[in-house]
């Protein structure tokens, strides 16, 4: 579990059964879609993103909890500061894995 | 091939059970993933950049019909119909669920197969020569000995938490074809004056970031005390690797840290003082093994070569590049590419493995191979039923005439699938697969090994490569090394790193001039690559590649 960031982050995670990526939401509970996800911004914020992917982990709901820092610049847009996170979000650049 | 007995069996169906039962206790909440890791990866279950990713141990990669048929069944039905073979010769599923993997490891099961120690530090899949067994070249067939090895440091005791991974390799040719100078041990089976085989033992290869050749620790081992003595070179390396850091962890740290000599003599008063009960059975268990493989290779009658003077072009061109010399007159080794052009090195859909296995059911007696270059090879091909395997291959898409060439690219996942890695390979090796099966076409470019890594941990086997690429994380963008020079046959080399990385967009125009610079500075076409860069070094290939950029 990385240490909480400061800035702007979303709580990324794999669901222990199927393993596919999930996103903590808003309304407390994991989505597939990026777009669910909930911002924290600031300290406290992050802060208890990081706590929710500790208890879920925890809770054996999910694996390998983790924050993924996104780019400040944007309020609303989800855009990670890492590349590996990019290319996580966007999935293998190859047709027939993205498909089924 | 090598069939399992009824101890074999019993022992991976309850493997299975094992596993099925530590799943079920996971999901239940009763184990958590801490306590559940170590057990997914003894059974080779990883979590990777989107997904769990089960790889499938493929012994020496020898594979019958029937078990790629099953793995192409795997593909379709809890994965999303593809595979990916590895560079140790195994196949990994890239998008299998934790609940399927129970039921996955039973269809294994049913088909002598399994996923035990394909990950974690211990003793991994034994590698070995594609064309074992059949090899005109071969002084002796390398499978007994790796399926003995195999047998031995399966669930090993001592040998399960080792200070880092383990991995082993065995030829018996006089062309190495398993890279065994880079492996931790490699070991290069002959036969001596009376005909017994005998074993030259190598140690400390490996790549990574510390690439090594191997050196040679003992030649013309025999038999009764081959496995002592690995045994033993397995102990020292367990009481002295530097379990305090990873990345000095491996055998090859250990021997350069203590000294090739220092670590002989800890190994040979270990071996002086080994019981010797554990390995009284070593001699008749090898001529079971040798017998079973004997009994299941198919009777071979000496036949005619083919002649090859009026044949179509398109057939003939892949005799050339695709065939290799069998040890029997008349018969054929047949190696089929899986890297058309612009496609995904080591990936195979599940109807292409059902295809295959329907081939080889009719023109190699129901057995196949998979190489570490992530290919596919028939051993038993009569000469005069290549055209046919031929046809049948070019009507699935897999006729590609280019095994040994520069689009036969060596890719590890990198960034579209690994955990751990720093950047993409595939759409690379997609992009130069492309270009460079287009220079095929038009110029004689002869036999060169381009390889690519998706990180410093080198599973595509970059710094064995004529032409590596390893693809780094500069500042938050994908940047691309490349280094020449280096090789994986008996004459082994390291690489060297030609100059500043590219952007993925420069790579294929990088390569290109440094394929032109070859073809302007080779003395013939007989003249390979690495030869040419080993006469003339590293700068002409920097001053076209960088200067006359
Ligand atoms: S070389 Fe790196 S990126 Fe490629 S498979 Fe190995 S660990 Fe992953």
């Amino acid at each position: 579990m990385a240490a909480a960031l400061t800035t702007k982050a979303i709580l990324t995670a794999n669901d222990v059964r199927n393993g596919d990526i999930v996103f903590w939401t808003a309304d407390q509970r994991w989505s597939t879609s990026i777009d669910d996800a909930a911002i924290g911004y600031g300290k406290d914020d992050t802060d208890q993103l990081a706590d929710a992917g500790k208890q879920a982990e925890a809770a054996n709901t999910v694996v390998g909890a983790y924050l993924i820092a996104l780019r400040p610049e944007e309020t609303t847009a989800r855009v990670p500061v890492k590349m590996r996170e990019v290319r996580r979000l966007a999935g293998p650049s190859i047709e027939f894995a993205q498909a089924a | 091939m090598y069939q399992y007995d009824d101890h074999d069996q019993s022992f991976v169906e309850a493997r299975a059970d094992e596993f099925r039962n530590q799943v079920e206790r996971r999901l239940a909440g009763q184990l958590s993933e801490d306590e559940f890791k170590p057990l997914r990866l003894q059974n080779g279950l990883y979590l990777q950049l989107h997904a769990y990713m089960l790889r499938v141990a493929i012994p020496y990669g020898e594979l019958s019909s029937a078990q790629l048929r099953k793995l192409g069944y795997i593909a379709d039905t809890y994965d999303k119909g593809y595979g990916h073979f590895t560079t140790r010769q195994n196949i990994q599923f890239n998008w299998p669920k934790l609940v399927d993997t129970p039921d996955i490891l039973d269809h294994l099961a049913g088909v002598q197969m399994h996923a035990i120690q394909t990950s974690g530090n211990c003793i991994r899949n034994v590698t070995s020569d594609p064309f074992a067994g059949v090899a005109a070249d071969e002084f002796i067939d390398p499978r007994p000995i790796s399926e003995l090895m195999r047998q031995w440091s399966m669930l090993h005791p001592e040998f399960a938490f080792l200070p880092r991974k383990f991995k082993f390799a065995v030829t018996g040719a006089a062309d190495d074809r398993a890279a065994i100078k880079f492996h931790d041990i490699g070991i290069w089976a002959k036969v001596d004056d009376a005909g017994a085989p005998v074993f030259d033992v190598y140690v400390g290869g490996g790549q990574g970031r510390t690439p090594r050749v191997a050196k040679l620790f003992e030649s013309a081992v025999p038999l009764p005390e081959l496995m002592p003595l690995l045994d033993a070179m397995l102990r020292v390396y367990n009481l002295h690797g530097r379990r305090d850091n990873k990345y000095k962890a491996r055998i090859k740290i250990l021997v350069e840290e203590l000294g090739l000599e220092n670590y002989r003599d800890e190994v040979k008063a270990e071996v002086a003082g080994i019981d010797r009960a554990p390995f009284a059975t070593v001699e008749a268990e090898y001529a079971r093994i040798k017998d079973a493989f004997e009994e299941g290779t198919p009777g071979m009658t000496p036949g005619e070569p083919i002649d090859l003077g009026a044949a179509d072009p398109a057939f003939s061109g892949w005799v050339k590049t695709n065939v290799a010399a069998h040890r029997v007159p008349g018969w054929a080794i047949a190696q089929i590419s899986v890297k058309p052009k612009g496609g995904i090195p080591g990936d195979v859909t599940g109807e292409q493995m059902r295809a295959l296995a329907d081939l080889a059911d009719t023109f190699s007696q129901g057995e196949l191979r998979i190489t570490h270059r992530q290919n596919v090879v028939f051993p038993y091909v009569k000469a005069t039923d290549l055209l046919a395997l031929y046809q049948g291959l070019a009507a699935v898409g897999l006729g590609e005439d280019n095994i040994g060439e520069a689009s036969d690219i060596i890719a590890c996942p990198g960034l579209d699938y690994c955990a751990l890695a720093t950047a993409r390979s595939i759409p690379v090796a997609q992009e130069l697969s492309s270009m460079l099966r287009d220079r095929e076409a038009k110029d004689e470019l002869g036999s060169i090994s381009l390889n690519i890594s998706g990180c410093i941990n080198a599973c595509g086997h970059h710094h064995a490569a004529n032409i590596g690429i390893l693809g780094l994380n500069k500042a938050e963008k994908e940047s691309y090394q490349i280094t020449l020079g280096g090789r994986s046959d008996e004459n082994a080399a390291v690489g060297d790193i030609l100059g500043p990385g590219f952007a993925q967009a420069d790579v294929p125009g990088a390569v290109s001039k440094i394929i032109d610079t070859y073809l302007d500075l080779r003395t013939s076409t007989q003249e390979r690559f690495p030869d040419t860069y080993a006469r003339v070094g590293k700068e002409p290939f920097k001053e076209a590649v960088y200067v006359g950029a």
